[in-house]
């Protein structure tokens, strides 16, 4: 009941008629996560492998009149977290590791301005979209999102592998688009999602049977001497960036590029940084990415494959956040038994194809119509006549399914109608369908059978005024 | 008067002794047959391990094959013959010239891992012969090393103790443990004894693993070289485990909870086993919604882990189907 009334009030608010410009017009707005899923650490003493950044991509769309229209200016489009506030992040004791180490390993960064938490581009927990022309979207990129104990048993859904509360990994971010004036013209609510992986969970099991403590700090010690195995010899817990006598925090990325991190090659050592007493190596750079580094490994080590899992190549959740969160929960896994290695190939694949020498590339990635070069799914991909991508740009980081628009005159992120990647509509995952099914159950809509209002947006009435009420595909191409 | 009371004697003796031996009867009828454990619904169980048959490249690869058979017998499943053919042949192409197995047939590197995991499905399936197990045998004696052990494939030749585990177990599996060298071997494994009474992965300095004490103890009793000692040590190691102790405060490891069982019966100490503990621990790793086992608790499910999940339930009686007899991985 609860939730149907809070349902009902997104949809009239999305509704809601824009006075300012002209009162035949109202406004929607549609947003999304960029990935579906972005990974976040309980402890930043040790090591980082990923800092606290979600983004947030939102279309506002002018609805009445002859054609739909994209906005692009005239408006403020904010963003804030239904489950997290400046204080909560603040109280948090794993952010609060965050915002003691971040000034150490991003030199020159400062998590809390002025009492609010900041994101590594500056972004807050509430704070303003800005329009990006590639995308058409409103976005706020960087996002300090970190998932929360909500104290509702059915959204804390993650494990801790520290042993505290459970945690909820799918946020609710606010959206609000207002007019120049103030007034409010449309709102929704999208799924910010943001989970441990699962690196702790075997890491610290395996600090335990060698003999060092099964805590953060016992793991990176154990880290470290495995890591002086390799044929750098680098012990990365005798490593101390910020000078304190101690080792850490280190920041993975300083030695294995990361495109994630926006790096083509990998930065280097901050200035400063010392090595502890007894520490037998130098200081350099790797010439490997850290995704191709870390996938490597695993799927190479035989310590690894006979002490551990014999089937990490298909484990992807293993390391990506699978701690009782499905990181990969949307249509795909919902209609039939595709499996992550289908799109992305199993790390056996992807190590032979070298993929992972240009990680995160739109050339690497998969798209609609194929799985990811070299790799051979046992499915078959959707058309490329039939789903054409028009426009894509930003070749260096994702693949074309976030980073293209398409439908008319290309001016819809195709997530924009399909729901973020890995969490696809209709998604497994509920809280991923409220958007559309709160839009297009605004509408008395006719749907195929086996359809309803949480697959991808197909009733034309959402956008186009007094057109289609009967869900279809939409034309996808110019 | 008398008589009565003879009579009313005699039947009370036989009630009493029939309501005596049925629970007895009723106990050893059970023992046979292991019944479920009523906390688990093995049908979900089934159609979760089942998904992966809608997939056209069923069985996928080694470990995943393994993974639906396994599970599907221990339950008391039968495998259709379709089904089982498509695994027979998904393993055969997974051989490589060399006599070796791979992780899937689009990989080429044979390891002593895959073969192990590829022989006992097919031991599973009654069907060692389908493949050339002179060659499996002759590729798990290619990998001996000097110091005694084994390695993981003829790449990457360097010994350890899990590599050294499998080669024998592959070994013992084809009739070929004549190609180990059996005072050297048992002197590589003895190497990684701990002082806690255990065995460990790596030699010299480091704690015991159930795993690894495992693993050392049925190379060496697979060598006939398991000593009263080495058994009474081992025993005293997993005593201090969770998987014995229930004061202890460590996590307890699926895959540990699995190898602490077959240790115990590897020192010939099988009846020290815990099934209270090891079934407390499966309900605690059941995903109720799905019907699959999770890794760790709080932790979603996976085919591999309700495979080991199922292993356990098959040690400790409690899954449908009887333990499969084949070797133990």
């Amino acid at each position: 009941m609860k939730k149907t009334v809070i349902r009902s009030l997104a949809a009239l608010a999305a509704l809601t008629t824009f006075a300012g410009v002209a009162s035949a017009y109202t406004y929607k707005v549609i947003a999304n996560n960029d990935l579906g899923m972005h990974c976040a650490c309980p402890t930043f003493e040790g090591f980082l492998l990923l800092p606290p950044f979600n983004t947030i991509r939102a279309q506002v769309i002018q609805y009445g009149g002859d054609k739909p229209i994209v906005v692009s200016s005239g408006v403020t489009v904010s963003y804030s977290f239904a489950e997290e506030t400046d204080a909560t992040l603040q109280a948090d004791t794993y952010f609060s590791s965050w915002i003691a180490n971040a000034p150490k390993l991003f030199p020159g960064f400062q998590p809390v301005v002025n009492g609010k938490v900041k994101g590594l581009t500056g972004k807050g927990i509430a704070d303003l979209m800005s329009y990006d022309s590639q995308s058409m979207s409103y976005v706020a990129a960087g996002v300090p999102a970190y998932p929360v104990t909500t104290g509702n048993t059915a959204k804390d859904i993650m494990t801790d592998p520290l042993g505290g509360p459970k945690r909820d990994p799918y946020l609710t971010a606010n959206i609000t688009v207002k007019n120049a004036s103030g007034t409010v013209l449309a709102t929704t609510s999208t799924v910010v999602p943001v989970a441990f992986g699962g690196c702790c969970s075997c890491h610290l099991t395996l600090a335990s049977q060698n003999g060092y403590p099964a805590t953060p700090a016992g793991s990176f010690a154990y880290l470290g001497k495995m890591h002086s195995q390799n044929s750098s010899g680098i012990d990365i817990s005798m490593i101390d960036p910020d000078g304190d006598g101690k080792g850490g925090p280190v920041r993975c990325s300083w030695c294995h590029w990361d495109p994630a991190m926006g790096e083509s090659a990998a930065p280097g050592w901050p200035t400063g940084t010392k090595l502890l007493p007894g520490a037998t190596f130098t200081l350099k750079k790797s010439a490997y990415s850290f995704s191709d580094v870390l996938h490597r490994f695993h799927s190479q080590s035989q310590k690894v494959l006979t002490q551990y899992d014999p089937n990490i190549a298909n484990n992807c959740y293993d390391c990506h956040p699978g701690n009782n969160v499905n990181c990969y929960r949307g249509a795909h896994k919902g209609k039939t038994a595709i499996w992550c290695s289908d799109c992305h190939g199993n790390l056996n694949q992807r190590v032979a194809t070298n993929q992972l020498a240009k990680p995160w590339l739109q050339a690497t990635l998969p798209t609609c119509y194929n799985p990811s070069p070299g790799v051979n799914s046992a499915f078959a991909c959707h058309s490329a006549n039939t789903y054409k991508t028009n426009v894509s740009w930003d070749p260096n980081l994702f693949g074309k399914y976030i980073n293209a628009r398409g439908h008319y005159t290309s001016v819809l992120l195709c997530q924009t109608c399909h729901g973020m990647p890995h969490g696809e509509n209709p998604s497994t995952s509920a809280p991923d369908n409220v958007q559309n099914s709160t839009l297009q159950g605004a509408i008395k809509a006719v749907y195929p059978t086996g359809k309803d209002k949480s697959y991808a947006l197909g009733v034309c009435d959402v956008c186009h005024y007094q057109k289609s009420t009967t869900w279809s595909v939409p034309p996808h191409e110019l | 008067m008398f008589i009565k009371s003879r009579m009313f004697q005699l039947l009370t003796a036989l009630a009493l002794s029939a309501a005596l031996v049925a629970p007895a009867l009723a106990k050893e009828k059970a023992k046979g047959t292991p019944k479920a454990a009523a906390e688990f619904d093995f049908k979900k169980t089934s159609a979760f391990i089942k998904e992966m048959e809608g997939r056209p490249d069923f069985p996928v690869a080694t470990v995943i094959a393994n993974d639906y058979v396994y599970t599907l017998l221990a339950m008391g499943e039968k495998i259709d013959a379709g089904r089982q053919n498509a695994i027979i042949v998904n393993v055969k192409l997974g051989q490589q010239k060399n006599g070796g197995f791979t992780p899937d047939k689009t990989n080429k590197n044979a390891s002593i891992l895959y073969t192990d995991v590829a022989l006992e499905t097919l031991s599973l399936l009654n069907a060692d012969n389908a493949i050339d197990r002179a060659k499996a045998k002759s590729f798990a004696a290619s990998l001996k090393n000097a110091d005694g052990g084994f390695g993981f494939s003829q790449e990457a030749k360097k010994s350890s103790l899990a590599t050294t585990y499998y080669a024998v177990h592959v070994l013992k599996a084809v009739n070929g443990i004549d190609a180990v060298e059996k005072s050297k071997t048992v002197e590589y494994v003895k190497a990684f004894a701990k002082k806690d009474g255990g065995f460990g992965p790596e030699k010299g300095a480091g704690v015991a693993n159930a795993r690894s004490t495992y693993m050392a103890a049925y190379v060496l009793n697979a060598l006939g070289a398991l000593d009263e000692a080495t058994a009474k040590k081992a025993v005293q190691f997993l005593e201090k485990t969770p998987y014995l102790d229930k004061k202890s405060k460590e996590r307890p490891d699926l895959d540990e909870q699995l190898y602490a069982i077959r240790a115990l019966r590897e020192v010939g100490a099988a009846n020290r086993v815990d099934k209270t503990i090891a079934l407390n621990f499966m309900k605690r790793l059941y995903i109720k919604v799905n019907g699959g086992f999770g890794p760790l608790e709080g932790y979603g499910s996976t085919p591999d882990s309700t495979t080991t999940a199922l292993r356990i339930l098959s040690e400790i009686g409690k899954a449908k189907g009887a333990v499969p007899l084949v070797a133990k991985r």
